[in-house]
């Protein structure tokens, strides 16, 4: 199977790449080999960057331990492969081991000084101040590019000389997918989107497989506000403008991307309904709550990868069958469940998430209870025991990935438009309550095994279907197959 | 059978208790007493194991608890089979503390029982293949 490799560009991108990774810890399919994230934000302190790579670093750790042995013995969650382009480069040279893509001389640099502004002649001067006010000129880039995509256009130029770049070229191969994930109504992602863009499409020798880059099957999302920032006469942006700069930047796109067929799969989203988050260009951190409208883009990346190579065709750089999509729900409230999504995307997270969830209910409420009390725990080697739970791989990566999962599901769900797929409070006598807007099966035995008691049985059930892999294995897969048997049982799903 | 639980009730020498021995062997009442045992431990560890069958009874002091109970039951046979047995021999009886001690005897062979029955089943047992202790 073949790769795809995810460029995500700005605040925006990582906030969209943080949800896709909680989709697929859920174990939603995505039908590649592998994932390669690459986060273009020259932001390095902003929050959700740091943030979302420490989620990638978790999931790379729980990942790396259940990939090995055979698919029986493998759980389905974090069933898909996530690697930093570093991992792809057999020399493991120059690279630094993360996911971010760093652009060079953005740290504490004015643009001014970026293109040497002082050395300039008169005339490429008076050119300058046509194209870049002072404003501009002044712009400190290490919190990225404010909303400025004119400045990001320069800048982000230098993705195609990067090192970065060029091990993306030399690992890519003739299947693998790109896709580009950005915003439209700021400044990194508005800007690095077309210049990433026309990077691929333009390849050329001596770039390393410019060939397959040329005509790469590449899809982006492209995002239309969906929040605002509160007023602050003193920040440099302003929620006012967000729609005049989508409009001039989708005007841009319709003459340089889809004028020119330059992209196989184009998915545009917005919402009308949103919240306004405090104005922070980025000196204090950059920290967005997850949105929902982050999933849904998530799920384009899932969409894309679902679509036929057929319909994804390019030659010569362009693309043969361009397709555009949007997004819809059932009903235009602001408070989403899972009842409100559309029957596809139910059908798609649904269970997986459902799943998940329910295995994050277990690992805080029960885990530490149950550990040598229950047969999946201590009935064979390898034991899950006291041990297991105090070892790096549950410790240090899996709990910390809960975290920020239940931390993600909090944030979508106080968030505008609201997300609220669960009901987080239940507790040991009302667990499968745990589905807003979705009932549990009634039974009419008051003796019958319910809630954490059935869960228990059903692991134990499940620990007896697993053969002998490591601990960590084991572990994932009787939780997996638990947990879908409760869906099953419970819901019928 | 007679002479399968004799030796057993009699702890090869270490529970035989003379006469009141004798007299449990000569009129066969081992065979009623350790055959309600080993059936009695059998048919519970069973109930435990598969009709229980509970993530919230599969801890070594239920297990103790509910063997504790048959053992009772089976103390109870012990002392009234001996009792009423040797009553219908003697007009006086001459026994005393010896049926507490078979009762005894017997509350402890349940235990055994139980343990051994507990070993060979609990493998197919869902929810309580680890009990009263994991291998």
């Amino acid at each position: 199977m073949a790769k795809l490799f995810i460029f995500g560009i700005g605040g925006t991108g990582v906030r969209v790449i943080k949800s896709l990774v909680m989709l697929l810890a859920a174990g939603v399919d995505m039908n590649v080999s592998e994932v390669v994230p690459v986060i273009v934000d020259p932001h390095q302190s902003n929050s959700d960057l740091k943030r979302t790579i420490d989620l990638l670093e978790n999931y790379q750790a729980v990942q790396n331990k259940l990939q090995v042995g055979s698919s029986h013995d493998r759980s389905g969650f974090f069933k898909t492969k996530i690697t930093t382009l570093q991992n792809l480069v057999s020399s493991r040279d120059m690279l630094s081991s993360t996911f971010s893509f760093h652009l060079k001389d953005v740290q504490n640099e004015q643009f001014r000084d970026y293109v040497d502004y002082g050395s300039l002649d008169k005339k490429n001067k008076a050119l300058m101040s046509l194209l870049f006010s002072e404003g501009n000129l002044e712009t400190e880039m290490d919190i990225g590019f404010i909303g400025n995509p004119n400045i990001g256009s320069v800048v982000l130029n230098q993705f195609k000389d990067s090192e970065e770049f060029m091990h993306f070229a030399s690992n890519f191969q003739e299947n693998d997918r790109i896709f580009v994930i950005s915003s439209i109504f700021g400044g990194t992602g508005a800007a690095g989107f077309p210049t990433i863009l026309k990077n691929i499409r333009n390849a050329q020798s001596p770039l390393p497989n410019h060939e397959w880059i040329r005509n790469a099957k590449v899809g982006a999302i492209s995002l239309l506000p969906y929040f605002g920032v509160a007023p602050n006469p003193k920040s440099k942006i302003d929620k006012a403008t967000f729609i005049s700069k989508s409009k001039a930047a989708l005007s841009y796109y319709e003459r340089s991307i889809s004028g020119i067929n330059a992209i196989n799969a184009l998915y545009y989203l917005g919402d009308n309904t949103t919240k306004d988050y405090a104005n922070d260009p980025g000196e204090g951190g950059q920290r967005n709550d997850a949105h929902f409208i982050e999933l849904v883009s998530a799920l384009s990346i899932i969409d894309f990868v679902g679509m036929e190579d057929g319909l994804l065709t390019t030659n010569n750089g362009k693309a043969m069958q361009p397709v555009y999509k949007e997004f819809g729900v059932k009903d235009d409230k602001e408070t989403i469940d899972f009842i409100g999504l559309g029957d596809r995307t139910q059908e798609l997270i649904k269970k997986p998430l459902s799943q998940y969830m329910l295995f994050n209910l277990y690992l805080q409420q029960q885990l530490q209870k149950r550990i040598n009390k229950q047969p999946w725990s201590d009935r064979k080697q390898p034991k899950i025991n006291q041990q297991f739970v105090s070892a790096p791989f549950y410790q240090n990566h899996l709990s910390a990935f809960n975290q920020h999962f239940s931390q993600w599901l909090k944030e979508l769900q106080q968030n505008k438009r609201a997300f609220v797929p669960f009901n987080m409070e239940v507790n040991k006598s009302n667990l499968f309550e745990y589905m807003n807007g979705i009932q549990p099966r009634s039974h009419w035995n008051p003796l019958a095994k319910d809630h954490f008691v059935l869960f228990d049985e059903e692991l134990n059930k499940a620990e007896r279907q697993v053969g002998s892999p490591s601990v960590e294995q084991k572990f994932m897969n009787i939780f997996y197959r638990a947990t879908r048997n409760l869906l099953e049982k419970k819901f019928g799903i | 059978m007679n002479d399968f639980f004799a030796p057993l009730y009699e702890g090869w020498g270490l529970f035989y208790l003379n006469t009141f021995s004798d007299d449990l062997y000569n009129n066969q009442i081992y065979l009623p007493v350790g055959w309600t045992l080993l059936l009695s431990s059998l048919l519970s560890m069973a109930v435990f194991y598969y009709v229980i069958n509970h993530p919230r009874f599969n801890r070594w002091y239920h297990w103790l608890l509910f063997t504790a109970l048959i053992a009772l039951i089976n103390f109870a046979v012990a002392y009234f089979t001996s009792h009423n047995e040797i009553n219908l021999l003697y007009e006086e009886d001459p026994y005393n503390t010896q049926y507490y001690t078979f009762g005894l005897v017997n509350f402890l062979y349940t235990f055994i029982f139980s343990a051994i029955c507990s070993f060979v089943i609990r493998w197919w047992s869902i929810n309580s293949a680890t009990t009263p202790i994991p291998q």
